[in-house]
């Protein structure tokens, strides 16, 4: 039996004539010559993969961002089918919505005997702690989604439904931005909708739960680790709202706050992707890490708005979709609109016993999520489901329509179905989008669902002229930008690690330069105990490291284990970057995911030390680079740099404090040994030119402390770094800000009155006048840390 | 009888806490039986507090900290006055069978209690036991009691067989806990009978009975009349004046004292102190 047996032909009817609603665009699409259409297909995806759009397969490789595919030919509803689906899809709503209201409260559908108390109580979407919450505005849904296909009489039918957490609205946005770059203009029906305002209008009814004029609206995502992030990201964006994780919020006195670098600020509604049993560990799942403890009493004390209303997701249950009608019937008095596609629990006993009969011939599915198991793979997965029956349903067919696909090197059967997305009016009722998100299936035996590794096409929606164009737009208020201080955190950590890399990578190749080429052994001896005391050590490591053979200088570059190597700095760099995929921009992001590749591959097995890390710091500078030609000023960047300085001043006092710790010892009673080591401290700083420019005579070591510390021309040098961070943070202009800037004002003054010249006259003193600077610039790290990035010790702003 | 309790919770962080979320359910109902003269929950350090109604009814109190600390007290006083409990003789003459029927027909109201939760799960050991303890002919009354002391002879009460969270079949298997596992028993043997029935957290005064110096666990089951009544199968007996109610559940999980989450530490230690006072009669 093949496909278009059993299915019912959404672009051709029984004839083989194209329908009515087709039959423009399939001419078109004819009329195009075989290359001609190649072409198209091609362009198509060259858009795509150049507006980033992506859906990550679950369970692939992190890295292997799968670029989201759009067919060349659209999909067309008639005006009829379009006002059907849209009135059914409204009537749903409204009944579903009341159903969430009555459950989590009287429960008198329950008790009226209408739904059995097993399908709602034992459905593990019920949540207890939702009970008793007033959703926002009244309502628990206000903006959903509905799949809807074709029952295998060949009327459209909701399949599922997506009322809680829709997802694909930024795909349906980015099917219709590739095609019309791609089809003539003169092929576009003048009448048909656009799609583009949409996330304005999620703003708009966001906007629409708090009575304040400017409420800050965040848009919460389980993170990068989600399949969705990437539409996540999109409609954050596209909405101008923070894009924000668990952890960037916090609970203070019944309110949510989000930390930013300026500081804590209340947030009033909150748009969450995040699954209801994961938003609070304190009400909900215990193990959770993607919520926020405590969200759900904010919830409940009515301090934050949480869009959908928790436990909205027992609407989306398949045991209720099979009691659409009663629910409908009850709630409304009205018959539906759109059929359901026969879903039957098998929680049932009889249904149960029927589907053992021959289980083989039925479709099994989750209560929730795109699963769909048939054949060998339920047959396989039969145990597992006879020991939670409760958790799963029959339906009567997958739901999906036949239709055609052109994206491929031939045009190809495909399956096909749609999800539509609604959002509610302030008025209260609901408003369907004109467009959908229509999925394909791109290989024979594949699902439409873009977890399954569906693709997309572009939907068509003629609208009248008389029917709602979009929406006239409020005059919104320019929305408050925060940078949060996670993605602070993540800058600051990926400039301390790049520049700790970048010193180090410098300080072993001057000690590759010092062994091969220049120094004889005797000189040898008087750098090895200073490169000792400079080069870090692993902890509970006491030994020396042995630098006079080539391996080991290569370990100490690209032994990724080793805690102390330039790699293991570059990896760390790379992940804090990974946790900023949403801000580094992808010119930046791909320079930083080549450096970490080169460290972690072979690539330079045949090569020196002095290469490789040549190699490292050249990429590093590229990345600096990339990152201030294509990123704005004002994205959080500002960490990156703050972070360079702070390593780079702790990286400078260490070495000058160790180098003045050598020059206590009995070897450097010789004057010569003092210079030539003096001379090697300079050039592994990378500085021993600067200082011979600046000051042209022999290297002493007053000179050399105040060139290191006080010189604020010099880069290398602390005063340099603080001026740096110092004006950064001046720059932010920001509450939170004054006490480091405070902080580091005071320290760069004590830098600056310290009389260099005179104190380093003799060499027993200089500690004594280092180790109180050196703790000093510590501790500006703890006050940076505790103040702009977590936010520990200090009350929000707006509380008394 | 009048009573004085002090209840106190202490988590101590090695590290240290930035953030600490609490639940606390510590407030008692007032019951008919039971009347709450007075009471006061410190925090130290202080906290910020709210209160907010459970699904089971009961009372809680959220308490959240967000500075910098390394250890957190929640200190309970309270004052209660206990009397005698009405025991609904009538209802537990009624045969098992009878009284199945008629509570099952509550529907929703009764759903929770008459199936397996998280940490009262179906199985053969709880079905055998009911079909033993409870046959239908056998008047209620008796055969709770007779429940209530089969278990008390069976398991044995031993602080360190189990933890918070061994899984029932380990306390099955190994016939030894605390109150709160022999709740859970009683608990499962009489949902696999079809009688619902629901976990109960509280105090109760000792020198003989097991359970003070800490929380004490029990039973109520939901008899014809929709009267709760409770036993208290770790010391075999029908609860009276000397059990005080605070919160109700499916089970541990939903009655649990206090629980929390905690960042910026690993571990956090907990030590728990609970004593009770009869005071003199007050006329």
């Amino acid at each position: 039996m093949t496909l278009s047996d059993r299915l019912y032909s959404e672009m051709f009817a029984s004839t083989g004539e194209p329908r009515e609603a087709y039959a423009e665009i399939l001419s078109r699409l004819g009329s195009l010559s075989r290359p001609g259409r190649k072409r198209l297909v091609d362009r198509i995806e060259t858009i795509l993969r150049e507006l980033g759009v992506t859906f990550d397969l679950p369970h692939k490789d992190f890295e292997a961002r799968r670029t989201w595919s759009c067919d060349l030919c659209p999909h067309v509803f008639t005006a009829g089918d379009w006002d059907l689906v849209q009135r059914g899809f409204e009537q749903r709503v409204r009944a579903f919505d009341a159903l969430l209201r009555d459950l989590h409260g009287a429960q008198e559908i329950l008790r009226d005997g209408v739904l059995p108390t097993a399908v709602v109580l034992g459905s593990p979407f019920f949540q207890r702690p939702a009970c008793g919450i007033l959703p926002p505005s009244g309502h628990h849904l206000h903006f959903c989604g509905l799949a809807i296909g074709r029952d295998p009489r060949g009327r459209l039918a909701a399949k599922h439904h997506y009322f809680s957490h829709p997802s694909g609205l930024a795909y349906m946005i980015q099917n219709r931005r590739a095609l019309s770059r791609v089809l003539p203009e003169d092929w576009w029906p003048e009448s048909i909708a656009p799609v583009a305002e949409s996330p304005t209008l999620v703003l708009e009814m966001l906007r629409a739960q708090t009575g304040s004029a400017s409420p800050v609206i965040v848009l919460l995502t389980p993170g990068a680790g989600s399949p969705a992030y990437a539409e996540h990201s999109f409609l954050a964006r596209r909405m101008g709202i923070p894009l924000v994780q668990g952890a960037d919020l916090l609970v203070r006195r019944d309110s949510v706050f989000l930390k930013s670098i300026d500081g804590l600020v209340r947030v009033d509604v909150i748009y969450s992707r995040v699954a209801d049993e994961w938003i609070d560990p304190l009400s909900f799942r215990r193990d959770s890490l993607l919520g926020v403890p405590g969200l759900v009493q904010c919830v409940r004390q009515g301090t934050v708005r949480l869009v959908n209303a928790p436990g909205a997701q027992l609407a989306d249950d398949r045991a209720l979709l099979s009691h659409s009608v009663q629910i409908i019937r009850y709630y409304l008095g009205e018959l539906p609109v759109l059929p359901t596609l026969e879903t039957r629990w098998l929680g049932d006993p009889d249904q149960r016993a029927a589907f053992l009969d021959d289980p083989a011939s039925h479709i099994v599915r989750p209560l929730y999520g795109e699963k769909i198991l048939t054949g060998d793979v339920l047959i396989e997965r039969l145990p597992e489901i006879l020991r939670s029956p409760s958790r799963y349903v029959l339906q009567e067919s997958t739901g999906e329509a036949l239709a055609t696909r052109f994206s491929g090197t031939a045009e190809a059967p495909c399956l096909q179905d749609h999800i539509l997305f609604g959002i509610r009016r302030a008025d209260g009722s609901m408003q369907t989008l004109p467009g959908a998100l229509t999925r394909i299936s791109l290989s024979p035996g594949g699902f439409t669902a873009s977890e399954s590794g569906g693709g997309g096409r572009d939907t068509w929606v003629c609208t009248t002229g008389a029917e709602e164009r979009a929406a006239t737009l409020q005059e919104a208020g320019v929305a408050r930008q925060f940078v949060t201080s996670r993605v602070a955190e993540s800058f600051y950590w990926l400039g301390r690690y790049l520049e700790r890399a970048r010193t180090l990578a410098g300080m072993v190749g001057a000690i590759e330069n010092l062994e091969i080429e220049e120094i004889g052994r005797a000189s040898r001896d008087i750098h090895r105990p200073l490169w000792n005391r400079i080069l870090p050590r692993p902890e509970g490591f006491h030994g020396r490291r042995n630098l006079s053979n080539a391996a080991n200088r290569r370990a100490l570059a690209l032994n990724t284990s080793d805690p102390c190597s330039v790699a293991y700095a570059v990896l760390r760099a790379a992940a804090n970057g990974e946790m900023l995929l949403e801000s580094l921009s992808v010119e930046a992001w791909s320079v930083l995911s080549n450096l970490r590749d080169s460290v972690t591959s072979t690539g330079w097995s045949d090569q020196g030390g002095r290469d490789v890390c040549e190699a490292i710091r050249s990429r590093i500078a590229e990345f600096l680079g990339v990152v201030s030609t294509t990123m704005l000023a004002g994205e959080g960047t500002e960490f990156l740099q703050i972070g360079i300085m702070v390593e780079r001043a702790a990286v400078t006092s260490n070495a000058t404090l160790a180098l003045a710790a050598s020059l206590k010892t009995r070897a450097a009673a010789d004057p010569h040994v003092v210079e030539a080591r003096l001379s090697g401290f300079l050039r592994l700083m990378g500085c021993r030119d600067l200082y011979r420019r600046l000051y042209q005579a022999r290297i002493e070591s007053g000179l050399l402390f105040e060139m290191l510390w006080r010189r604020e021309d010099v880069p290398h040098s602390i005063c340099f770094s603080l001026s740096t961070v110092l004006s950064f943070l001046e720059r932010m202009d920001s509450q939170v800000a004054c006490r480091a800037v405070d902080a580091v004002r005071f320290t760069r003054m004590c830098v600056l009155e310290t009389p260099w010249a005179e104190e380093f006259v003799r060499p027993e003193r200089h500690l004594d006048t280092l180790r109180p600077l050196q703790n000093r610039l510590l501790a500006l790290h703890t006050v940076l840390s505790d103040d702009l990035l977590s936010h520990t010790d200090h009350p929000p702003r707006g509380s008394e | 009888m009048r009573f004085q309790i002090e209840h106190s919770t202490e988590y101590r962080y090695p590290g240290g806490a930035s953030e600490a979320y609490l639940e606390a359910r510590l407030i008692p109902p007032a019951l008919p039986w039971q009347e709450v003269i007075g009471q006061r929950i410190k925090t130290s350090p202080q906290a910020s507090v709210s209160d907010y109604t459970d699904f089971f009814g009961n009372a809680v109190r959220f308490i959240s900290l967000g500075s910098r600390h390394h250890r957190l007290r929640v200190l309970s006083e309270l004052q209660v006055r206990t009397l005698e409990r009405e025991v609904p003789r009538l209802a537990l003459e009624c045969p098992v069978a009878e009284a199945r029927q008629i509570v099952s027909s509550a529907g929703p109201r009764v759903f929770d209690y008459l199936h397996s939760s998280a940490a009262v799960p179906y199985s053969p050991e709880a079905r055998s036991w009911a079909r033993r303890l409870l046959p239908p002919a056998e008047p209620l009354g008796s055969a709770l009691a007779s429940l209530a002391s089969e278990i008390h002879a069976a398991f044995r009460y031993d602080p360190l067989a189990t933890e918070n969270e061994t899984p029932l079949g380990d306390v099955w298997r190994q016939k030894a806990g605390v109150c709160q596992d022999f709740a859970h028993i009683m608990l499962a043997v009489l949902r696999a009978a079809g009688l619902p029935c629901r976990y109960v957290c509280g105090y109760i005064e000792s020198e003989v009975l097991v359970g003070s110096l800490a929380t004490h666990a029990w039973v109520e089951v939901l008899v014809p009349g929709m009267h709760w009544v409770a036993y208290d199968p770790t010391n075999n007996c029908r609860c009276g004046r000397q059990h005080v109610t605070v919160s109700v559940g499916r089970d541990f999980h939903d009655a649990t004292p206090l629980r929390g989450t905690f960042k910026g530490s690993n571990s956090q230690r907990l030590e728990v102190h609970v004593s009770m006072r009869r005071l003199p009669e007050v006329l």
